[in-house]
């Protein structure tokens, strides 16, 4: 489900390019000065395209748009983030499965079936692929299997 | 004449059922390692050089020639089915190739792709048979000064690929830019912005920040369109490959961007993803109808995939006559040679004639094979559309987890590539193009690299890059680039400002 609100995304993207560079600029001053000249330079490029667009959004005319927060795009981020925490606990078989499966029903998809047998069938066909066939390096369980 | 017996010997020493069979396996597998996201040209070549130790030296090369060409074509079906670039040279290839899937025309785009790509890769190995000595001896002439160079007419391009909004573009290429510059300095050897991560001393891993880009930032886009009903127009596949009308429409166009791609790929360093990006830019820039690129033209397909593969020939100049890999797919064909007993130089020319042209004359047979292997796989690949976005969104991602992690073996790269599939998310949703940005990363190291050797060299005087000839030539270059994409923005601007009033 998504939630939107109107705001001027170039000025906060200029906001928050310059507090990035900000940012970029205060950890560059910890290094060397020979190492840092050619990133330092790339910044200040940054600082002044971001300077200029805040300038630019700050006219009257400027457009505003509605930015959405779409909660299941980031339920997907969550859900990725999760399954690459459990991959070396759980072994990529099982845990990609599991995500498979569980992504599909997150994102509304009704045939339970279909669905079971398709995350399975992928996880499994993926497994013999890369790590088989290909001799992709896997994570895997201490047993091996999996 | 003797030229002509050399070739007539190779090609009788290649010519036979096993070698032909080799040749149609490796590039098959090579279309199946293209396609999927993760699997590199550079990781797939890697992984089959031990299956060739105990072949004989022309199938082994033939075999791994035939792979080479296969996924660098290979990356073109995922980046027009799914807007995921199997490998890097396709990127280019998802601007126009996907809008392309979406409308319904998957099947001419996949079409478009795979001729394309067969005359791009011909081009470019007629050129490595033809021209090899000359063109490498001319390569060699580049030091740093040039490279530098080089790296700044390719930022160049940033202002032709993002005319829609040039500031956002900017930002976007100096970010990529910055991106870059993370891991040990190419001088001092000191680490910046790594944070203690030793997985980040070498710098962000290219392949998978390339796959949380295109690949996890389209899967979070596509999480608002699963919410609708399945468009039944994006699965219908439409005729296969274009009409002859088209194709005479667009046969400029591929001969340039072959040429581009030949070019590019003689330039140790530069690979198939600058050439896509230089032959699409260059088929913008030139087109009368420029404003049609990134909607589904099939001009920026051809541009780009005739450019990507004439890589293939280019790169293999300067690796089998001077024995400099024209990038890294050629790096590890370099090994394939060694392993065989066989030492890339001027030598191999006189030593070997029968097996290292051979090895040129089975590559040309290669896009043969790709066209072949190519047309079967068009009407399997779009089955790929039949499945329920829902589901096809976690396949996505696990495709995407696993190629992350195979590149290096690491779970910090996967991770990269889930922080770089929201960056890219991010930044597409407020409108910054997402190719200024991995054009930054590519050429960044390059243009730091080459801008701190130079300096050293000079011992800091900036006119070194004012006072060899091809610096000179490539200044000029650059201002001109820089100078006529700023006029036709202009140009562009008083245009709508006109209509306006």
């Amino acid at each position: 489900m998504a939630k939107g609100t109107c705001i001027n995304s170039d000025r906060w993207c200029a906001v928050g390019g310059l507090a990035f560079c900000g940012l970029v600029y205060g950890l560059l001053l910890d290094v060397d000065k020979t190492v840092r000249t050619f990133p330092l330079s790339v910044v200040s490029i940054l600082f002044l395209c971001f300077a200029v667009l805040l300038w630019k959004s700050c006219n009257p005319t400027a457009n505003k748009e509605i930015v959405w927060i779409d909660f299941q795009a980031v339920g997907v981020v969550v859900f990725a983030a999760l399954y690459l925490f459990c991959l070396p606990h759980l072994g990529y078989t099982l845990c990609t499965g599991i995500f498979c499966l569980a992504t599909a029903l997150m994102l509304g998809f009704k045939r339970y079936l279909a669905a079971f047998l398709v995350s399975i069938g992928f996880a499994v066909g993926v497994y013999l692929l890369f790590f088989r066939i290909l001799n992709v390096p896997l994570p895997r369980l201490g047993i091996g299997i999996l | 004449m003797e030229y002509f017996a050399i070739l007539s010997d190779a090609f009788a020493n290649f010519w036979t059922w096993q070698n032909v069979m080799w040749l149609f396996l490796g590039t098959a597998c090579g279309i199946v390692i293209g396609a999927l996201p993760g699997m590199s040209t550079t990781m797939g070549i890697a992984l089959f050089v031990p299956f060739t130790f105990s072949m004989d030296v022309v199938s082994g090369l033939t075999m791994l020639g035939g792979l080479y060409n296969g996924s660098v074509y290979g990356g073109s079906i995922s980046a027009i089915l799914l807007r995921t670039p199997g490998t890097a040279a396709s990127c280019a290839t998802t601007f126009d190739g996907y809008p392309m899937t979406l409308r319904g025309e998957s099947g001419k785009a996949l079409g478009t792709a795979l001729l394309t790509s067969t005359v791009g890769g011909a081009f470019g190995v007629i050129v490595l048979l033809t021209v090899a000595p000359p063109l490498a001896k001319f390569a060699l002439s580049f030091g740093p000064p040039e490279y530098f160079l080089v790296a700044i007419l390719g930022l160049t391009i940033i202002i032709t690929l993002s005319e829609d909004n040039l500031l956002k573009g900017v930002v976007a290429g100096a970010f990529g830019v910055l991106i870059s510059t993370i891991g040990f300095d190419p001088i001092e050897g000191i680490p910046r912005f790594t944070f203690g991560f030793p997985d980040l001393y070498e710098g962000i891993p290219f392949v998978p920040a390339l796959i949380g880009l295109f690949s996890m930032g389209e899967v979070l886009r596509l999480v608002g369109k699963a919410r609708l009903p399945d468009d039944p127009l994006n699965s219908r596949i439409g005729k296969l490959f274009p009409s002859w009308e088209e194709i005479k429409e667009i046969k400029r166009t591929l001969l340039r961007s072959s040429i581009i791609g030949t070019v590019v790929g003689i330039m140790p360093g530069a690979g198939a993803d600058i050439a896509s990006f230089v032959g699409y830019s260059e088929a913008k820039r030139k087109s009368k109808t420029p404003e049609k690129f990134g909607t589904g033209h099939l001009e920026g397909v051809a541009a780009s995939e005739s450019a990507n593969n004439a890589v293939v020939g280019g790169s293999l100049v300067p690796l089998l006559t001077l024995g400099v890999p024209g990038n890294a797919a050629s790096a590890v064909l370099l090994g394939g040679l060694l392993i065989h007993g066989l030492n890339p130089g001027p030598m191999l020319f006189e030593n070997h004639p029968n097996i290292t042209y051979g090895f040129m004359i089975s590559l040309l047979f290669s896009c043969v094979a790709v066209m072949i292997l190519g047309t079967m796989m068009i009407r399997i690949s779009p089955h790929i559309l039949k499945l329920p976005k829902r589901l096809l969104i976690p396949v996505i991602i696990i495709l995407s987890v696993t190629g992350s992690y195979a590149v290096s073996n690491s779970y910090i790269a996967v991770g990269i590539m889930l922080i770089f599939g929201v960056i890219g998310f991010m930044l597409e949703h407020f409108k910054f193009p997402l190719a200024p940005l991995v054009l930054g990363i590519i050429l960044g190291p390059m243009a730091e690299n080459s801008l701190m050797q130079a300096l050293l060299l000079s011992r800091g005087d900036w006119t070194i890059f004012a006072s060899r000839p091809v610096c000179i030539v490539l200044l000029v270059l650059t201002i001109a680039s820089i100078s006529y994409s700023l006029l036709q923005i202009a140009k562009k601007k008083k245009q709508h400002a006109e209509s306006e009033s």
